[in-house]
């Protein structure tokens, strides 16, 4: 067993503390926001006043089918609140998501630094089966920083080995990204553990990060205009290839 | 009943001693097995193994606080019970995955000069929890002393798995660099 020395040096600790932790804790309540009747009448003039147009929500997030392709190029947005109950319990089930104070704090989580009012963190993981073997992909998670290299959103992605594919994304009024689905049918044996920093001919700053997929390979780059997270993904025969795609739709997307 | 009477009825070798041990701190020594073991059976076993050992323990020992001791006790039981388990087979419980966490913090011990330090590193982890607000070190304590797992944890406070999981990893973080100030 590893770390024998830190156990019995927890198992060590004074009687105050162990009593301490176990006492019923005060649950946190979220305080419900005060709704300003003002506020309630501007927000129903600005919407008499505005045509909304709807975000039309077309990828099929079932939990029950498997999603066979997807396009990358669709630039669904989607807000938590419009998933399905269902769904939202589902994912709330099994999603490993972080929050995070700052973009600082995000930067010290993943272990790299972010440039300035072009970030964004990519985080994998995989769970393991007793065997030890990776069974499941775990969550993506990416920042969007502003110029003073604050967060101001987190969104997290989340897929299946099984081929559901789900997508949870937190948003701020700040900033709007795409749906930043991926899919990956099969564990893969070549990905790249770091992303891979990568400077576009106009100056825009991204990280490429690669996921092998039964000997296809998916590249996805992520960059943020405007405040706006687009993320850009392509498919190729080989990390290489892939990659080059990817660079290219990168190239083209200035 | 109080914690003196229960002692008391011990140091008289009174066996109502063990039913009203059961009455008051049966629920917490299970769930501390429980948490470690993950078998309902195993926790049971602990927990008349706590009895029994409490038997034999006091007298001569007259514990200040019955609860933190039959606790500890219990602790160490199921921890004895999880490796003998967890060297049979490998895999499960909630305390590998917990304790495995701190894979990063500390070089893994083998000498006994190495387990003595250990006392060393209690006095830097009680340290450090003491410099933390009492929240985040009771987190800290139900995940790595109680085993509790995060969605456990998470519930009990109101929390998100999420937030736990940040609070953890934070404090490991700030662990490791204390222990590693202090020469570890």
């Amino acid at each position: 067993m590893k770390n024998k020395k830190f156990y019995e040096a927890m198992e060590g600790i004074n009687d105050e503390l162990l009593l301490e932790a176990i006492e019923e804790p005060k649950r946190k309540h979220r305080p419900l926001k005060k709704i300003k009747w003002t506020f309630l009448a501007a927000a129903i003039f600005l919407l008499a006043a505005v045509p909304v147009v709807a975000e039309v929500f077309e990828l099929d997030y079932s939990f029950n089918e498997t999603a066979k392709t997807y396009d990358y190029t669709t630039n669904a947005k989607i807000k938590e609140s419009e998933l399905s109950e269902e769904l939202r319990n589902s994912i709330n089930k099994e999603i490993n998501y972080f929050f995070f104070d700052s973009l600082k704090e995000a930067e010290e989580f993943i272990g790299i630094s972010f440039p300035k009012n072009r970030a964004l963190v990519a985080k994998s993981g995989f769970s393991t089966d007793e065997n030890g073997n990776e069974t499941e992909f775990r969550y993506k998670v990416y920042v969007i920083a502003n110029e003073n290299k604050e967060a101001e959103s987190v969104t997290c992605n989340f897929f299946t080995w099984n081929g559901d594919v789900i997508s949870y994304i937190f948003t701020t009024d700040k900033a709007s990204f795409d749906g930043g689905l991926f899919f990956y049918k099969n564990s893969g044996d070549q990905r790249s553990s770091e992303p891979e920093k990568y400077i576009t001919s106009a100056g825009y700053e991204c990280f490429i990060t690669n996921v092998s997929s039964n000997g296809c390979f998916h590249s996805s780059g992520i960059l943020v205009v405007n405040r706006t997270l687009v993320k850009i993904s392509s498919l190729g025969n080989t990390v290489a290839n892939a990659k080059e795609n990817l660079i290219e739709k990168l190239e083209l997307f200035e | 009943m109080e914690d003196k009477e229960i002692i008391g009825l011990f140091v008289n070798r009174d066996e109502e001693a063990i039913f009203a041990f059961k009455e008051n701190f049966e629920a917490y020594c299970r769930k501390i097995a429980l948490n470690i073991l993950r078998n309902e059976e195993d926790a049971e076993e602990c927990f008349n193994d706590t009895c029994f050992t409490l038997w034999n323990l006091i007298p001569p020992n007259s514990p200040e606080n019955l609860k933190a001791f039959a606790g500890r006790i219990t602790h160490n039981i199921a921890l004895n019970l999880f490796r003998k388990r967890f060297t049979q087979k490998r895999g499960g419980g909630e305390a590998e995955i917990a304790l495995s966490e701190f894979d990063e913090c500390i070089p893994g011990t083998e000498t006994v000069e190495e387990t003595i330090e250990a006392k060393e590193i209690t006095k830097i982890i009680e340290k450090f929890l003491y410099s933390n607000p009492p929240e985040k070190r009771g987190i800290f304590i139900r995940r790595y002393w109680y085993m509790f797992s995060v969605s456990e944890i998470a519930e009990s406070y109101g929390f998100s798995e999420g937030k736990i999981k940040s609070i953890l990893f934070r404090m490991r973080k700030e662990l490791k660099k204390e222990l590693e100030r202090e020469g570890f």
